[in-house]
């Protein structure tokens, strides 16, 4: 006890804000001239977003960490941290005071590696203040592999919510979902992917009706493929070690429908009959 | 001599000379948040072996939490892992007295435990809960199934930190790969109905849905009424109709295993390492391509045939004692209880009457039905003399 509240006591002087961004989600608006590590000189006495932290609180709302720096110039550099909802852009707040500050800079230098973010200040009296945070929850999907399980395709094993004083209830918001028959997975005709995959947001689970592409266009929600008037179901594009593009009214040996019943081309859209 | 000399001193000295120390990495930080921070971020690979490997924790003699969850001979180990109510145990003091993570970092042991923090579930017990399940994805957080615990540090007494563990043990990848489904006539040149997953991350259920997940299927879903209590019966196969499979496995973004799939997942390839073979063989049995030379080929063979612990392990069928959670039948793939053990709902859009594996512990080992690729037809409703389990599995579009 006696050791945390010297901690806490020292902790007044020393308010680096970066223990809780352990739990972001990502790094967004990162400024899109400045190097990984460069210093930042330019434009001399202008404010520029840096980057921002998104991060879920302990409601599973999410956040954002914005970053400013005004470039020194006249005066001494200014680091700026103002926390804001997860959807408004870090610029839109750029000239607003921010929650922290940390005054009297001579350089600033950061940089995204490796799920580390690291930044660091350097005062006029050229002291350096160097801060590191490990970024758990960004995480980079691997290639599936022998016995691996969903969660380890699609997630880290553990998210870090963000951490909290005193004893804060943690009530979950409500999950974001798409609903039933609402498109999740945009494929054109030609096999372009229009939007990338949302279809882990649907509410339960998803359907494809193949199209003869690698991706075919993605539903939520579920129907019976094969049956009589439904979609026919994905059958693959490599087994037939003939082709690697199929087009239905040509070759529909992509899909198939349950034993008695035909395929019929609507559009380049199987259905069975 | 001299020059000797010189250099066994200068050795010494630059044995004993001053090392500066790497300040970032190991230098105790200032504030009390950091220090929390760094604490239970060290923390993490004792959390995961506790959720991951909770049987590891448990000794011979079982664990104390009879009001919480069984210790049973009967039930495999795996029945504990990604377990949320062995996670209520431990914490409750039911596997140690002290159930503290000991932390060792800055030359000091830190003690890291969970909180009780959350509702009782009063199905369960009257008393506050170490954890609460959550249905996903939520923003940024891609999971359908997560379970909420809250991290506190003995050392930095007022802070917490929620996380979010997912379930990592459920199920597994099934290789992309050209298949087989259903058996062909050995005799002719026919591969029949082959299918592939190029491009497709399908992963499927280790083991049968069982009445503990389907209790907490109930209790979100906000059926609370349904919940079986019988604890004994916890880690046996939730007995469901068709139309409640479906929707179970739909809650949680999944469907439940389809025929070919489970062809796929049993039938072991002629050639691992090869996804695009020439020919696709359809093995009898998971561990023999001829049934004739597994104990259910003998059976048949010989009436006498007495049933040996290793064969009721590769499949328990009539005359074996039952076990459930145990992976002594496990495919080439990972997922367990191919043949025998209980009949499975199999939904078939290739032959939609063929929907189910018959090939169960109901069966005497000279059953024709115990083979891969044989199937039967069910009805979807409950029967009361044939007990149908079910698994689920999940395509991921990313």
């Amino acid at each position: 006890m006696i050791i945390y509240f010297l901690l806490a006591i020292m902790n007044l002087a020393n308010a680096d804000p970066t223990w809780k961004w352990s739990n972001a989600i990502k790094i967004v608006e990162k400024h899109e001239f400045y190097l990984d590590n460069e210093i930042i000189i330019k434009p001399k006495n202008s404010w520029q977003t840096l980057f921002a932290v998104v991060y879920s609180d302990s409601s599973l709302k999410t956040f954002k960490d914005c970053i400013y720096y005004r470039v020194p110039g006249d005066g001494p550099g200014i680091l700026k941290l103002k926390t804001i909802t997860a959807n408004i852009k870090c610029d839109e707040y750029l000239y607003q005071p921010g929650e922290k500050e940390w005054k009297n800079l001579k350089a600033v230098q950061y940089s995204v590696q490796n799920n580390l973010l690291s930044i660091s200040l350097t005062n006029e009296q050229f002291q350096i203040e160097r801060w590191e945070v490990p970024l758990f929850n960004i995480f980079v999907h691997p290639e599936p592999k022998a016995l691996m399980s969903s969660a380890e395709y699609r997630s880290p094993k553990v998210f870090y919510l963000t951490p909290h004083k005193g004893d804060l209830r943690v009530r979950p918001q409500g999950a974001i979902q798409l609903a039933d028959r609402q498109i999740c997975h945009r494929i054109s005709e030609d096999c372009v992917e229009q939007e990338p995959s949302t279809c882990t947001q649907c509410t339960g689970g998803w359907y494809e009706i193949p199209n003869g592409c690698a991706q075919g266009p993605k539903y939520c929600g579920s129907i019976e493929c094969g049956l009589k008037n439904k979609p026919a179901c994905r059958r693959g594009m490599k087994y037939q070690k003939t082709q690697t593009t199929f087009s239905c009214r040509e070759n529909h040996s992509f899909a198939y429908c349950a034993k008695g019943l035909n395929i019929e081309c609507q559009g380049n859209l199987p259905y069975c009959l | 001599m001299i020059l000797g000399f010189l250099s066994v001193i200068g050795i010494i000295l630059l044995f004993f000379r001053h090392r500066p120390e790497n300040r970032n990495k190991y230098q105790r930080p200032a504030s009390s948040e950091k220090l929390f921070a760094q604490v239970i971020l060290a923390s993490q690979p004792q959390i995961l072996k506790l959720w991951e490997d909770g049987d590891q924790f448990i000794k011979k003699n079982g664990m104390t939490c009879n009001d919480e969850i069984l210790f049973d001979q009967s039930v495999g180990r795996s029945y504990y892992q990604c377990q949320p109510h062995f996670w209520q145990c431990y914490w409750a003091g039911g596997i140690r007295k002290e159930p503290a993570l000991k932390i060792d970092l800055f030359g000091q042991t830190f003690h890291v435990r969970a909180k009780p923090s959350f509702q009782p579930i009063l199905k369960y017990s009257p008393y506050p809960r170490f954890y609460e399940i959550l249905k996903g994805p939520f923003q940024g957080l891609n999971f359908h199934y997560g379970v909420l615990v809250e991290l506190t540090l003995d050392e930095v007494p007022d802070m917490t930190w929620p996380i979010v563990l997912t379930d990592s043990c459920r199920d597994v990848y099934l290789p992309e790969r050209i298949y087989g489904y259903g058996k062909v006539d050995p005799k002719k040149n026919d591969q029949d109905f082959l299918w592939d997953n190029f491009d497709r991350k399908i992963f499927i259920d280790k083991f049968y849905v069982s009445n503990q997940q389907v209790n907490e299927w109930r209790i979100l879903n906000g059926e609370p009424d349904k919940v079986v209590t019988d604890r004994a019966t916890w880690s046996h196969p939730a007995i469901l109709n068709l139309t409640e499979q479906k929707n179970y496995c739909s809650f949680f973004g999944k469907k439940v295993l389809e025929a070919k799939m489970f062809d796929a997942a049993t039938m072991t390839p002629s050639d691992i390492k090869n996804p695009l073979p020439d020919r696709v063989s359809r093995p009898q049995t998971p561990w023999q391509r001829d049934i004739g030379k597994s104990f259910l080929g003998m059976s048949q063979i010989n009436p006498d045939y007495q049933l040996t612990p290793l064969d009721c392990q590769l499949a328990q069928v009539k005359g074996c004692q039952e076990k459930y959670f145990t992976t002594d039948s496990v495919t080439w793939m990972g997922m367990n209880f191919a043949l025998g053990f209980y009949p499975e709902s199999l939904p078939n859009p290739i032959e939609p009457k063929k929907n189910l594996k018959l090939s169960s512990k109901f069966l005497p080992p000279e059953s024709p039905l115990h083979e891969l690729g044989v199937l039967s037809n069910w009805q979807g409703q409950l029967e009361a003399n044939m007990p149908i389990a079910f698994r689920c599995y999940e395509e991921v579009s990313l």
